[in-house]
């Protein structure tokens, strides 16, 4: 039933729900961008692309406003060719040109003039575009990333600073901002409380539960990956100790020496698995103490 | 993102493969014919395949649709950043990706009201 109505909306052309999914993936995708903007690994570069794109769209203004004079030109003068027969087709016909598709046979039916005609004017729209407007961009986009690569740590940091007020910790409403979505929904009971309360000691309280709370799931999460990294490294650590011991072993040639070798041979393995356990117990202490 | 991603790419496979068949099958079906070198049993049994195809391509729409709920909470996270910024006396400015994330939560509300319509 749904299939059937989704199938005969967009067949229709009433509703293109496979345009608002495409839409949905796509802006998620995209805000992993702008969350990766504050980081220093990614940000200064996208801090350049976004510097970049003021340029990009002055370029494509002029692009597509000679674009449309070529096309205007050409309708009016080739009208007996096909693809010059609208300006939507003669408009992409000279946006392919552009990009250096062109086919100059398409005026090999008109008169002999203004079939020279025709080759000249799609050989000045090739001159103008691909020669002069598409080597114009490149030289734009090379300088405009010249320039800012020097100072995009200073790019980078404008972002940053933008932002100061909400990351800057606070004892008693920090929680408000801290979770990502969809963690705040934890928070949204507790609004208006954080809203009409005066109880700084209550709202301390509070915040430092809730903050500990949101911080779960990513704590467990990284509680798992670094769980399953030290197991990987349990067989490298056995044999680095092992190979350890074995040194130490023919260095001090004492009998405690040989005998920890012996211990270390045979109960290795068991002693790092049972210190996983304390491992964790670490990690997540650490990682949640709040010094 | 992953999540949705990977149940959207289900849902997109699952539907695009059936998509054609299920229009024959329809055509066959409303013109009383069967398809050439098929028996009325085999017809019914590639019946039943395309319908369980269906079912997994909506199956695989609805947890889209689950893990699309998290952008509902994006309004709350700006009604959470505004009173944060009001009672620390900090200085709040709109931002664009605020603009962005109301606009994901927009058309998410859109694609919620319209299987609702669908079904």
């Amino acid at each position: 039933m749904v299939f059937k109505a989704i199938k005969e909306d967009i067949d229709s052309g009433q509703f293109h729900f496979d345009w608002l999914i495409a839409g949905v993936s796509f802006l998620f995708w995209m805000r992993l961008l702008m969350m990766l903007r504050l980081t220093l690994t990614f940000g200064p570069l996208l801090s350049i692309t976004q510097a970049m794109m003021q340029n990009m769209m002055a370029f494509f203004g002029i692009y597509i406003i000679q674009l449309i004079s070529f096309s205007c030109v050409g309708m009016l003068l080739f009208a007996q060719v096909p693809v010059y027969r609208n300006l939507f087709s003669t408009f992409m016909m000279l946006f392919e040109t552009s990009f250096g598709a062109f086919d100059l046979t398409i005026y090999d039916d008109l008169s002999l003039r203004k079939k020279y005609l025709g080759i000249a004017f799609q050989s000045f729209c090739i001159i103008a575009n691909l020669l002069v407007l598409l080597n114009l961009v490149i030289a734009i986009m090379a300088d405009a990333y010249s320039y800012l690569s020097e100072k995009k740590l200073g790019v980078y940091f404008t972002g940053v600073i933008e932002l100061i007020s909400t990351y800057e910790n606070d004892n008693q409403y920090g929680v408000l901002v801290c979770p990502q979505a969809p963690f705040n929904m934890v928070t949204l009971p507790f609004l208006p409380f954080f809203a009409f309360s005066k109880n700084s000691k209550l709202l301390t309280k509070l915040n430092s539960f809730l903050c500990r709370l949101v911080y779960l799931p990513l704590i467990l999460l990284l509680a798992i990956v670094f769980a399953v990294c030290n197991l990987l490294l349990i067989p490298f650590a056995y044999c680095k100790t092992v190979a350890h011991k074995v040194v130490l072993s023919f260095r001090n040639r004492s009998v405690s020496a040989i005998k920890d070798f012996i211990f270390y041979l045979l109960a290795g393995v068991p002693l790092l698995l049972i210190s996983q356990f304390t491992d964790c117990y670490w990690f997540l202490n650490h990682a949640y103490n709040w010094e | 993102m992953i999540f949705f991603q990977y149940y959207i790419s289900s849902f997109n496979l699952q539907i695009h493969s059936v998509s054609d068949l299920v229009d024959e099958h329809q055509g066959h079906k409303s013109a009383g014919t069967l398809p050439a070198g098929v028996t009325p049993a085999q017809h019914e049994e590639n019946a039943k395949l395309l319908l369980e195809d269906v079912r997994l391509g909506l199956k695989a729409l609805d947890d889209a649709a689950y893990v699309a709920l998290m952008a509902f909470s994006f309004p709350f996270q700006i009604l959470a950043n505004i009173l944060f910024h009001k009672l620390t006396n900090r200085h709040y400015t709109f931002r664009l990706s605020q603009a962005y994330d109301l606009l994901i939560c927009a058309l998410v509300a859109v694609w919620h009201w319209r299987v609702y319509f669908y079904k």
